[in-house]
Order: C-alpha cells, then sequence, then structure tokens
C-alpha cells in the first residue's frame, strides 16, 4: 500500500488543542502527529473522540486553540509557515486549489444541479469554459450517473447519488489532499462501498494524493487506508499502517475494542 | 486583461449562484408528464423567493398607499385652505378708526402690488381697491329691510378689475354682460332677502329715488362676504347721479271712474294714444257701483317716464283731468337730479378709494403683507390673522401627524424588511458553508447576497408599486364612500418623489439587512457554517 511518498510529510501538526467554548475541556489535543502524502490514512474511534475536529483543523474550516508551540504546517515546502500565520487569502487558496471535501451529509448545494455542484470547485478555481465541462461530463460518466439526473436538484436526488456527486465534486479540481468526513455515513453498505470504490480508484490513478478519511465502518477503513489513527477523548490512542502494526481487519477490531 | 477577463468571471459566478439561489429551477425529462411534475417542483422550491418577493411586495405597497393616502390628504387640506379666497384676501380699511391713512389712491394702488419678499418675489397676485356704496333693498314680497339693516354694503368695481376674475360664479345671469347696469351678489344677501337656495333671480328691488326698482342681477357668486355686492363704477356713476332709468317691469293702470256713458270714449281715446295691439283693457268693478278701466303697460319702450309724461299727457289732453286720475301706480313720483349732483356722484364713482382687497399669492405670506400694509396706514380685519393662525397651526398638525402615521408605518416596514431578509441568509448559512469550504471569501459571500437581495427588490418594487396604485385607489373610493366626502381633489397621491424615497429606502434597509446577516454568516468558520441547524 504504502509509495515512495510516503516519506514526504504532508502534514505536521505539534501541540494542537481544540476547544469548543461550550465544552469543558479541549475536545482535540495532539502532541505530535505527521501525516504523510500519497497515503490514504483513516482516522477512527468513537463519537466525539475528536476525529472530524481534526479533520476540520487540517482542513482550514476551523481554526486551533492559540497556545505557545501550537502549529500545523501543510507541506511544508509549499507554505513555509504554520496555519495560523497564513493570511485568510492563503488558506482560501489552499482549500480551493489543494483541498477536496467530502462531508457526512453530501452538503450540496442545494439550489445547484448535480452538474452545477460538480462545476462549483472548477468555477473557483477559475478552471472554466470547454475545458471545464469536460472534466465534469467526464467524471460523471465515469462514475456512472445516469445522464437523466445531471440537471437534477440534489433534492430530487437519492442519498447514494448525492454522495457519489459530493465525491465527483470534491475530486473534480484534482486537489492535493481529500478529506473526506463520513464519507458513507448515511449509506447503506452497497452504496457506501460504491463511494469508497470511487476513492480509491481516484487515488490509484495518482498516488501522490493524500486521503485523510473519518469513518465509523472500519471494513471499509481496512479496505481503503493504509495507515489508521485511533483517537479516544480527543488524543491519540493508537498510530499504526497497515501490514506493520495492524496484521488484518480482526487486528483493527481487537485495537478498538481495546478502548 | 487578466484582471478584466478573471473580473468578469467571479461576477458571472456571482450572478450564476444568485439567480440559482432564488430561482433553482431545473427540468429534467422530455416528456409532458416529466416535465409538468418538473414544472411544479420548481415552483415549489422557488416558493421562499416569492415568499421574500410578497414579503417586500407587500411592505411596499403597505407604505406606499398610505403615503399617497396621507400626503393626498394634506395636499387637499393645503388646497383647500389656500382655494378659500378668504384666507388669501386681505381687506385692508383707511380713512376710520386706527388708521393713518383716509383715503387711497391709484399710486397707493401700484405700491401694494409691488410688495415682494426677501428674494425680490412678488408676493401680491392682485390688488382691488374698493368704494363702499350702500343700497336699500326690498325683501322678497315684501317691504325694506328693517331699520337696523336697511343698507347693505358694497363695492364698486371697474368692469375690467381682477377681483371679477376672483369671483366663483354660482350663476351667471348675465352671460352677454352687455348692459354692466347690474349688481353681482353672494348667497348670502339673497338669503339675507328672503330667496331661497335653488332660486336664482334675474332682478333684485332696491330703492331709488324713493321707490321700489328693478335692478338686473349680473350673476350670484360663492365667494363674497355675507351681504357684500358689487357695482360696475360706471352703473354707479349712473346710479348715484340719478341718471339711471331702471327697465320698467309691469306697470298696472287704472283709470276711472267711468261710467256706461264715457266708457266708449274713454276706450276710444286710450286706442288713439295708445295704438298697440297687444295692450288689453279691461272693465273692471270696484265697490260694487264704480267702473275702472284696467291696463297693463310692459316692454322696453314703454319707460316709466315715458308714461308719465306722454302717455298720460296725451290721455289728459283728449279725456280731460275733471274725469280721470290714476287710481293706483306702483311708481310713486319721480323727481330729477341736478347736474351738481351727477357731478358729486362721478367723482365720488372715481377717483379714489378708502379700502383695499390685497390678494396674496401663498398663504405664507398673508401675515408679512398684512404688516406691510399697516405699516403704510392702513387698518386690517385682525380676524383674518387670527383665520390664518389657526390655518397654520392646522397646517403644522397635519404634517406633523402625516410624519408620525407614516414614520411609524415606515419604520415597522423597514424592519419587517430588515427581519425577512435576515431570516432568508439564516436559511442559507449551511451553503455559505460550503463555498467558504470552498474557498470563497467573506465578501464574495455578502456579495451575492447583496445581488440576490436586488433582484427580489428589482421585482418587487414595480409589482408593488402597480399594485399601490390600486389598492390606494380602492382605499380612496372606500373612504369618500364611507364618510360621504365631497372631495374635488384626488385623496391619493403617488408622487415620483414618494415611490423614489420609498424605493431607496426599502432597498436601503433589504441591502442593509443583506450586509448585516451575510457579515455575520460570513464570520463563521466553514465548520460552524455547514453544521448550522435552521
Amino acid at each position: 500500500m504504502e509509495n515512495e511518498n510516503t516519506n514526504k510529510i504532508c502534514f505536521s501538526i505539534n501541540n494542537i488543542s481544540k476547544t469548543f467554548h461550550y465544552e469543558n475541556g479541549p475536545v482535540l489535543d495532539i502532541d505530535k502527529l505527521d501525516i504523510y502524502a500519497g497515503e490514504i490514512t483513516a482516522v477512527l474511534g468513537y463519537s466525539a473522540a475528536g476525529k472530524s475536529t481534526l479533520m476540520n483543523l487540517l482542513a482550514l474550516l476551523l481554526g486551533h486553540d492559540a497556545k505557545p508551540g501550537a502549529e500545523i504546517h501543510y507541506c511544508p515546502s509549499h507554505y513555509q509557515q504554520p496555519y495560523s500565520k497564513l493570511s485568510s487569502h492563503q488558506k482560501r487558496k489552499l482549500r480551493c486549489e489543494h483541498f477536496g471535501f467530502i462531508f457526512q451529509n453530501h452538503h450540496l448545494v442545494k439550489h445547484f444541479s448535480a452538474y452545477n455542484n460538480i462545476m462549483m470547485p472548477l468555477r473557483q478555481k477559475q478552471t472554466v469554459g470547454k475545458h471545464a465541462k469536460e472534466i465534469v461530463a467526464e467524471l460523471l460518466y465515469s462514475a456512472g450517473i445516469n445522464r437523466k439526473i445531471w440537471n437534477s436538484l440534489p433534492a430530487t436526488l437519492s442519498g447514494g447519488e448525492s454522495q457519489r456527486i459530493s465525491v465527483l465534486r470534491a475530486i473534480a479540481h484534482n486537489p492535493k489532499v481529500l478529506f473526506a468526513d463520513e464519507p458513507t455515513g448515511s449509506l447503506d453498505p452497497v452504496t457506501g462501498d460504491i463511494v469508497i470504490k470511487m476513492l480509491r480508484e481516484w487515488y490509484e490513478k495518482d498516488k501522490t494524493r493524500t486521503i485523510i478519511v473519518v469513518t465509523h465502518n472500519f471494513n471499509q477503513a481496512y479496505e481503503l487506508a493504509s495507515r489508521f489513527i485511533i483517537f479516544q477523548n480527543g488524543k491519540i490512542v493508537f498510530d499504526g499502517r497497515k501490514g506493520r502494526e495492524i496484521s488484518g481487519i480482526n487486528d483493527l477490531f481487537d485495537k478498538i475494542q481495546e478502548l | 486583461m487578466k484582471i478584466i477577463i478573471t473580473s468578469m468571471k467571479y461576477f458571472e459566478f456571482i450572478f450564476h449562484y444568485a439567480l440559482r439561489e432564488l430561482f433553482p429551477i431545473s427540468f429534467n425529462g422530455n416528456k409532458i408528464k416529466s416535465l409538468t411534475a418538473s414544472v411544479l417542483h420548481n415552483l415549489r422550491t422557488c416558493i421562499p423567493t416569492f415568499i421574500n418577493i410578497l414579503v417586500i411586495t407587500l411592505m411596499i405597497i403597505t407604505v406606499l398607499s398610505m403615503w399617497g393616502i396621507m400626503t393626498g390628504t394634506e395636499l387637499i387640506l393645503n388646497k383647500s385652505l389656500e382655494k378659500d379666497s378668504r384666507l388669501l384676501s386681505i381687506d385692508a380699511f383707511c380713512g376710520g378708526t386706527g388708521t393713518e391713512k383716509s383715503i387711497l389712491r391709484a399710486k397707493d394702488i401700484k405700491i401694494i402690488e409691488n410688495i415682494t419678499d426677501r428674494n425680490n418675489i412678488s408676493m401680491i397676485e392682485g390688488v382691488c381697491g374698493w368704494n363702499d356704496v350702500s343700497v336699500r333693498f326690498f325683501k322678497l314680497e315684501k317691504n325694506h329691510l328693517k331699520l337696523d339693516d336697511i343698507y347693505r354694503d358694497g363695492r364698486t368695481v371697474n368692469i375690467n378689475d381682477k377681483i371679477l376674475l376672483q369671483l366663483k360664479y354660482d350663476v351667471m345671469v348675465d352671460k352677454k354682460r352687455k348692459n354692466n347696469n347690474g349688481i353681482i351678489i353672494g348667497r348670502s344677501l339673497l338669503h339675507t332677502l328672503g330667496y331661497p337656495d335653488d332660486e336664482k333671480p334675474k332682478v333684485l328691488f332696491i330703492q331709488y329715488k324713493g321707490k321700489k326698482s328693478p335692478l338686473p342681477v349680473l350673476g350670484i357668486v360663492k365667494n363674497l362676504w355675507n351681504g357684500d355686492f358689487l357695482m360696475p363704477e360706471k352703473f354707479w356713476r349712473e346710479y348715484q347721479s340719478l341718471s339711471w332709468i331702471p327697465e320698467p317691469s309691469h306697470l298696472d293702470f287704472y283709470l276711472g271712474p267711468v261710467n256706461s256713458k264715457n266708457i266708449l270714449s274713454i276706450k276710444k281715446s286710450l286706442d288713439k294714444v295708445c295704438d298697440l295691439d297687444s295692450m288689453k283693457i279691461n272693465v273692471c268693478e270696484r265697490a260694487g257701483e264704480t267702473f275702472w278701466l284696467h291696463f297693463l303697460l310692459s316692454g322696453k319702450g314703454w319707460t316709466e317716464k315715458y308714461i308719465r309724461n306722454e302717455f298720460a299727457k296725451g290721455l289728459y289732453v283728449n279725456i280731460g283731468k275733471e274725469y280721470l286720475k290714476f287710481l293706483k301706480n306702483s311708481r310713486i313720483e319721480m323727481g330729477n337730479a341736478s347736474l351738481q349732483e351727477e357731478r358729486i356722484g362721478f367723482k365720488r364713482g372715481l377717483d379714489d378709494y378708502n379700502s383695499v382687497t390685497v390678494f396674496v399669492k401663498n398663504i405664507d405670506n398673508v401675515l408679512k403683507v398684512m404688516k406691510k400694509l399697516k405699516n403704510m396706514g392702513m387698518n386690517c380685519d385682525n380676524r383674518l390673522a387670527e383665520d390664518i393662525i389657526w390655518a397654520n397651526q392646522l397646517k403644522q398638525f397635519s404634517s406633523r401627524l402625516f410624519f408620525v402615521v407614516v414614520g411609524t408605518v415606515s419604520l415597522l416596514v423597514l424592519i419587517n424588511i430588515y427581519l425577512s431578509f435576515t431570516q432568508k441568509i439564516h436559511s442559507s448559512i449551511p451553503e455559505i458553508g460550503i463555498l467558504k469550504a470552498f474557498g470563497h471569501g467573506g465578501l464574495t459571500i455578502i456579495i451575492i447576497q447583496v445581488v440576490e437581495t436586488f433582484i427580489i427588490w428589482l421585482i418587487a418594487m414595480p409589482l408593488g408599486t402597480f399594485a399601490a396604485f390600486y389598492a390606494g385607489k380602492q382605499t380612496e373610493t372606500f373612504i369618500i364612500n364611507t364618510f360621504h366626502l365631497d372631495v374635488q381633489l384626488r385623496m391619493f397621491v403617488l408622487t415620483p418623489e414618494i415611490i423614489l424615497i420609498t424605493g431607496i429606502a426599502s432597498l436601503a434597509a433589504a441591502g442593509f439587512a443583506a450586509v448585516v446577516a451575510a457579515f455575520f454568516a460570513a464570520l463563521k468558520n466553514p465548520s460552524e457554517a455547514l453544521s448550522y441547524k435552521k
């Protein structure tokens, strides 16, 4: 599963915590964590363990607590500064050009058709015109989306269709990092497997891409990811890779059971 | 060039997003059934936008119709105050108590005509000098007016005087106005003389040279003070010089007594003198014994003077005085005006005035003009000043009432618009989260909301304006019918200024709400916005 890119650090996290005003203590507290490029990392744990918070912090959807030494670096060679030092323009540029997002509830723009939802990151990236249309059409065809629903609004789509559109929207602008927060959480197992397969195929096309997936589904996580980080109460309790610390799916279940 | 293209693409996205958010329309299928389903679905998805448009439209209708009615009512009030010529006409007197000036000459009239305000703009619409005249009227089918009000004061005017243009005629009796020997009276004088409301007499009877004489009525007007009347100066001169010869109406003559012996010879004599087919002579009995000849003279050629001097003379000559006398005559002996009296009459009627009516252009200037007239040595009727102060207070009250009512309604409407648009943006916060997650900035989010607001306003404004016209008209009709108002002017007035101010205010309120709500929504981090519960 590993490739030659995994030695490149994609995210470097030091002494990070996140406290919400409505919580008594931090929901996330990490001393040191590196996430490597070209790797699919699964973030696992029970509810309220801090998995989504970590993903939101990495994806610049949320800011971490300000404290001395707290730093998140993205691909250190890209920006020489930690997140806390980046301007809002730099953050937007990262989200627009480098990151892609899949949300649990698909979060499609409700008034855009399926087609226009996929077009949205391309417009934002200024990839417009014929080229953009070709990209979107190719994605829709490759994902086997019925031509009839291309112009349908999300409200008229099924959950599976919506999530597949959501995946296509996340990968349309060819991001370097894909964040997937419970991508199969609201789907039935069969549809969930289709989504996992789409992610796997996208990764296989270019293994320099990084995927960080937050999930409850350990089977799908094991099938998709090569690295597994398990959270409990905002702290990392396990960090291991397939073929090293994790020898099989049962091994992964055991680790979870130990929590 | 690149910046221009980038900007164009940026605004293309903004408009695309805004239009899609307002009208999330998509058509699926190519069969009628599926297309119909699509249309219905699209209508359903557009309901939030329709509701927003409806809210703004209703708000605009409310403000415009309210404002229009209030403006119209205020205009009617102001017009009715200004239309009342009594409030715009100052009566100034000289030669009486509290006056320094004894008489007004033509040059004084000129000075009054040229009174200006601080900006050198004329405040005077017209000036009319008066000579007060007194005429003794006969009440309808009765004798003179009672002693304490025998003489009614009227005024003489030049036939070219502007006062005649100011009059509001109820009836113009003598439309041709060839002969200006007559009187212009107010309805109130007719009431005093006992005429009912609907009667429009062609003549009034006045005492002239000690006798009851018919005086033609030239016109009956609405806007004369109680009891006042107007007489053309030319007529007044004739009247004063006793050279006026009133047209006779009907003259009844009784000759006699006659008996069966002389009746035929008298009849023959009459026929010889009168030689008129139209004259009918009747023999009537009085006191059961004596017979009299009764005949009626009428027509323009038969002046009393002629009858007295020519007809009767001939009659006496032919019949003899001892046999004949006038038993009853509606006319008593007339006198002869001397040349001296005539000259005095002409003098009095022409050159000087003892009072003046000043017509002021604007009701706000009346008090200023009154002050200037007092400075010229004249005295003005203080009741007018009191009326003007009352009118000003009424105008101020109506303006304040208008401000409070329209202001309160407008404020409530603006708050509603604000809340409506805030609500609209709150419902879009998850989408704002998506936009932010995909790299859009807060400014873009604010611009999108402003554009959406503008589009909604652009649809609502003409709809609201047209509907307000209709609603205002209906309200106007309802008010007029309910309160049985006799309104000559429009009660509902929508000026372009009102529409413009309402449009700008509603756009500003909606835009402000959009900017503020979008600003706070844009402040949320993407994660918070995405998980925002509506």
